[in-house]
């Protein structure tokens, strides 16, 4: 080898993106404006075009100054969308026009507000257009007969993804009507549990003196309201557990309302003033308000359920028989022996037979495999595998419900939802709570009964029950888990079950993917090496690589990033070779370096036959991957990688990030994988395709990152959708803060709770004093989980 | 201390009208939507018949002096 001058092309400084803000090494300039891909640059121009560049500068001042890179979906066919058989079940008629709804992938901030409901302004068709920010969908009014399939092209057009949502969703409605009944009992808590305390303080302040019996019994009346109405989705979820024969924190809440309640109006009767009213009132609303809280950010994360009508897959054509034409069709619509057209980059839908073409294709979903396998004529492909190189002409062989793919999907979401809350700390101890409150009440009723008189032994007893009422145990939690859930919110982290945070603090294994997930999964060109500069290498290799379609030609195709086309003749391409051209009068060779390892590829550039450049092509391993490894072991987590690629692949990327060989396991199937997580305590899976989609199952915590599959989407508690490497570190260093903030709840309201037992016990606790120290046990709580988490981003 | 007989009742039917209101709002769906309404607040233009781009540009330009 003769010496070279080493020179990197790709280490120019690396810049921000102008629209996505993702750090690029390879910018593209356009004027004084820097992007990372075309797609960024496409979407800029769009809305330069239309002058609303004001969207950058809202977006800088919503502190969110990111937008998800443009995915590329150029070739998306949305004529589906005018189709008559789609609009009758996806659109609604009302006398504005017509309603649609979309849930659009990428809205994130005020910006995409702003422009997406500045949309009737610019786009024909559109008559008005409302965003909802946390569920990321647009509710769209067109105009009768408008071009859908247009609108859809420019949503596309300015980097939103859209999927059309069933408007008439049965199960969009009852959530809708859940939710109002929610907020309704908590507005009815609120405003009987103020009402009351105006009452209780003027009896504590002296008027009961005078006034004891009408403020008692206006008291009572207005703690009514709650009791039969705002409280009952704790006798609701009592009623289940005790079903189930287990215990749940619900259980003391409810009996310390119905037996607060009832003794108040006892002692109404006999005409005492102890009444617990307050007490009860402020504890009702404060928990359901806790509750609501959480419940909206797991909302706003993405619902399994909703899933199922999100993302199924989007059009592809097929041949109309009487016309011989091909016509755009929703994949929903696709029978058994129907003749289908697969673009390049699409992804095929079912199980098929290829009739014709041949082209490369990407199985990594189905089977982990990361290199594309070439298929021809009369091969079978299946359904979730990526059509990488070339157009293909396939006949559906079997229905996607009966595909792997589709079985697979299947077998996720009938496991869905089977994961009770059973594990959580809070749980744990509710059960000794329920048992030791209930045998203290006991006990001290027969002692005091022995040894004084009936009435001191129930007037204890009850308080007793009412001031060791877990009030600030339910509080515990929740409110630690909503403030770290909007916090990973914030970080692009979207929790979807609240027990995977306790879960992921108690984890102790965690199992990783390896293509897609440790490694950005397609291959790139990491270093080219210049033996001789050539001034228009770019231009050279774009137009010859354009002409292959395999993979490896598609990366250099990107890496050249020019569309200047130069005539290119004698165009001869050596399938697994190379490929060889001549322009203008130079003859040139691109082969690849077949003497190499597994993990990178080796192409050679020869101008008449001279080498002049070398390129190095690699499935990269994500930049901060060493990172998590190490933070992982630091955190007396232990690190495994479960691949279906070949293991030579994986050792490689073991090597790399310092994981010795015993934990890299490669050559896996599906179930192989779900096997392994099975057999461990405290497992972690992370992943992105199908082929994890079983083993997230399987796992205490699943992770899928983004770009991962709709499956495994569906299949995962928690989703990424910024940088995955660094998504981890903060996942789990959140997990852990969050678990010791729930735990110092838990010991606060424990301790709290002794101590009323103990001066109940001693009858010192009166209903002012039950009225002071319930809030105050719930506000420390608060307090403390405010302390606790004070680090995490506003 | 007799005026109380009357005022109480006059207080609760003001606290029961303010409930049933927020009910009827509810039930219409006001509450569907918490976080978008918060945001479109910071848009200034509300008369999308008139391009007044530039001016909303020019404004929260202004708007951004003022913070710094």
């Amino acid at each position: 080898m003769p010496k070279e001058s080493i020179k990197d092309i790709s280490s120019k400084l690396s810049s921000k993106c102008t629209h996505c803000n993702e750090v690029t090494n390879n910018p593209i300039h356009d004027g004084d404006v820097l992007f990372c891909c075309y797609g960024c640059q496409t979407v800029y121009q769009a809305l330069k075009e239309k002058n609303l560049l004001t969207y950058y500068k809202l977006r800088e001042q919503s502190g969110d100054n990111t937008a998800s890179p443009v995915p590329n979906t150029q070739s998306i066919d949305f004529n589906y969308l005018n189709e008559e058989k789609f609009q009758s079940e996806f659109l609604k008629a009302t006398p504005q026009g017509l309603e649609a709804k979309f849930y659009l992938e990428g809205i994130h901030c005020i910006a995409c507000v702003w422009l997406l409901e500045k949309t009737p302004t610019f786009i024909n068709g559109i008559l008005s257009s409302r965003v909802q920010l946390g569920l990321s969908t647009v509710d769209l009014v067109v105009e009768p007969g408008a071009d859908l399939a247009e609108i859809a092209q420019e949503f596309v057009k300015m980097g939103y993804r859209p999927h059309p949502v069933k408007s008439s969703d049965e199960i969009t409605k009852l959530q809708n009507k859940e939710d109002r009944l929610k907020l309704i009992q908590i507005g009815v808590a609120a405003a009987c549990s103020a009402n009351i305390m105006l009452y209780s303080v003027a009896i504590y302040a002296g008027a009961g003196e005078i006034f004891s019996g009408l403020f008692g019994w206006v008291s009572f009346f207005l703690s009514l309201p709650i009791l039969l109405f705002s409280a009952i989705p704790f006798y609701k979820s009592s009623i289940s557990a005790l079903k189930s024969k287990s215990v749940n924190i619900d259980i003391p809440i409810s009996t310390a309302i119905i037996i607060g309640t009832f003794s108040g109006l006892y002692n109404l009767a006999v005409g005492s003033n102890h009444f617990y009213f307050d007490s009860i009132a402020i504890l009702v609303f404060l928990l359901l308000s806790s509750r609501f809280v959480v419940h909206k950010i797991l909302q706003s994360g993405l619902n399994t359920r909703g899933l199922k009508s999100l993302f199924n897959q989007g059009p592809v054509l097929r041949l109309n028989s009487k016309t011989n034409k091909y016509e755009s069709v929703h994949s929903d619509y696709i029978v058994t022996n129907d003749i289908l057209l697969i673009k390049k980059s699409q992804s095929i839908p079912c199980d098929s037979i290829i009739l014709e073409g041949s082209s490369f294709i990407n199985n990594s979903l189905i089977n982990g495999e990361s290199r594309p396998a070439e298929v021809n004529q009369g091969q079978l492909v299946y359904a979730g595998a990526l059509n990488i190189s070339d157009d293909l002409v396939i006949q559906v062989k079997k229905e996607f419900a009966q595909s792997t793919l589709g079985k697979i999907i299947e077998k996720v979401e009938s496991t869905a939802g089977e994961n009770l809350d059973l594990h959580s700390l809070t749980s744990k101890l509710s059960k000794w709570f329920v048992a030791g409150v209930f045998s203290l009440s006991i006990v001290s009723f027969l002692y005091f009964l022995s040894y004084f008189n009936l009435h001191i032994a129930i007037e204890r007893t009850l308080a007793l029950i009412i001031i060791s009422c877990p009030c600030a145990l339910g509080l515990a939690s929740p409110l630690a888990l909503a403030k770290a859930m909007n916090s990973a919110k914030r970080g692009g982290i979207i929790i979807k079950s609240e027990k995977s945070l306790e879960e992921l603090a108690r984890a102790k294994e965690v199992f990783l993917d390896k293509t897609g997930t440790l490694t950005k999964g397609n291959f790139d060109v990491v270093n080219v090496k210049v033996l001789k500069e050539i001034k228009n290498i770019n231009e050279l290799v774009y137009s010859i690589e354009k002409h292959s379609a395999h993979p490896i030609a598609q990366s250099l195709v990107n890496w050249s990033r020019t569309n200047t086309e130069l005539v290119v003749s004698d165009l001869i391409e050596i399938a697994g070779k190379g490929i060889t051209a001549s322009i203008n009068e130079h003859k040139y060779r691109i082969e690849k370096d077949l003497t190499n390892s597994s993990t990178n590829s080796t192409v050679n550039f020869f101008e008449n036959d001279e080498l002049c450049y070398v390129f190095t092509l690699k499935d990269e391993l994500r930049e901060d991957a060493p990172r998590l490894i190490k933070f992982l072991k630091n955190n007396k987590v232990t690190p495994t990688i479960l691949s279906g690629d070949n293991l030579s692949c994986v050792s490689n990327i073991a090597a790399e990030i310092n994981l010795p060989r015993s934990s890299a396991l490669g050559d896996l199937s599906p179930e192989q994988k779900s096997e392994i997580v099975k057999s461990k305590k405290g497992t972690v899976m992370v992943g992105d395709g199908a082929n994890d989609a079983i083993a997230m199952r399987e796992a205490h915590v699943s992770i899928s990152l983004r770009g991962a599959m709709d499956i495994s989407l569906r299949a995962s508690d928690i989703y990424l959708t910024k940088n995955p490497m660094l998504g981890l570190i903060e996942l789990f260093s959140l997990a852990k803060r969050t678990y010791s903030s729930i735990k110092i709840n838990l010991f606060i309201s424990l301790a709290y709770n002794v101590l009323g037992v103990t001066l109940s016990l001693m009858g010192i606790v009166t209903p002012l004093f039950a009225a002071i120290l319930m809030p105050i046990s719930s506000l420390s709580v608060v307090l403390a989980t405010l302390y606790n988490l004070r680090e995490l981003k506003k | 201390m007799n005026i109380i007989y009357l005022l109480i009742p006059l207080a609760l039917i003001l606290g029961v009208f303010f409930v049933v209101s927020f009910i009827w709002a509810t039930s219409k769906g006001q509450f569907d939507d918490l976080d978008t309404p918060a945001t479109r607040i910071l848009f200034d233009d509300d008369n999308t018949n008139i391009k007044t781009e530039e001016n909303l540009g020019d404004l929260l330009n202004e708007k951004g002096k003022k913070h710094e």
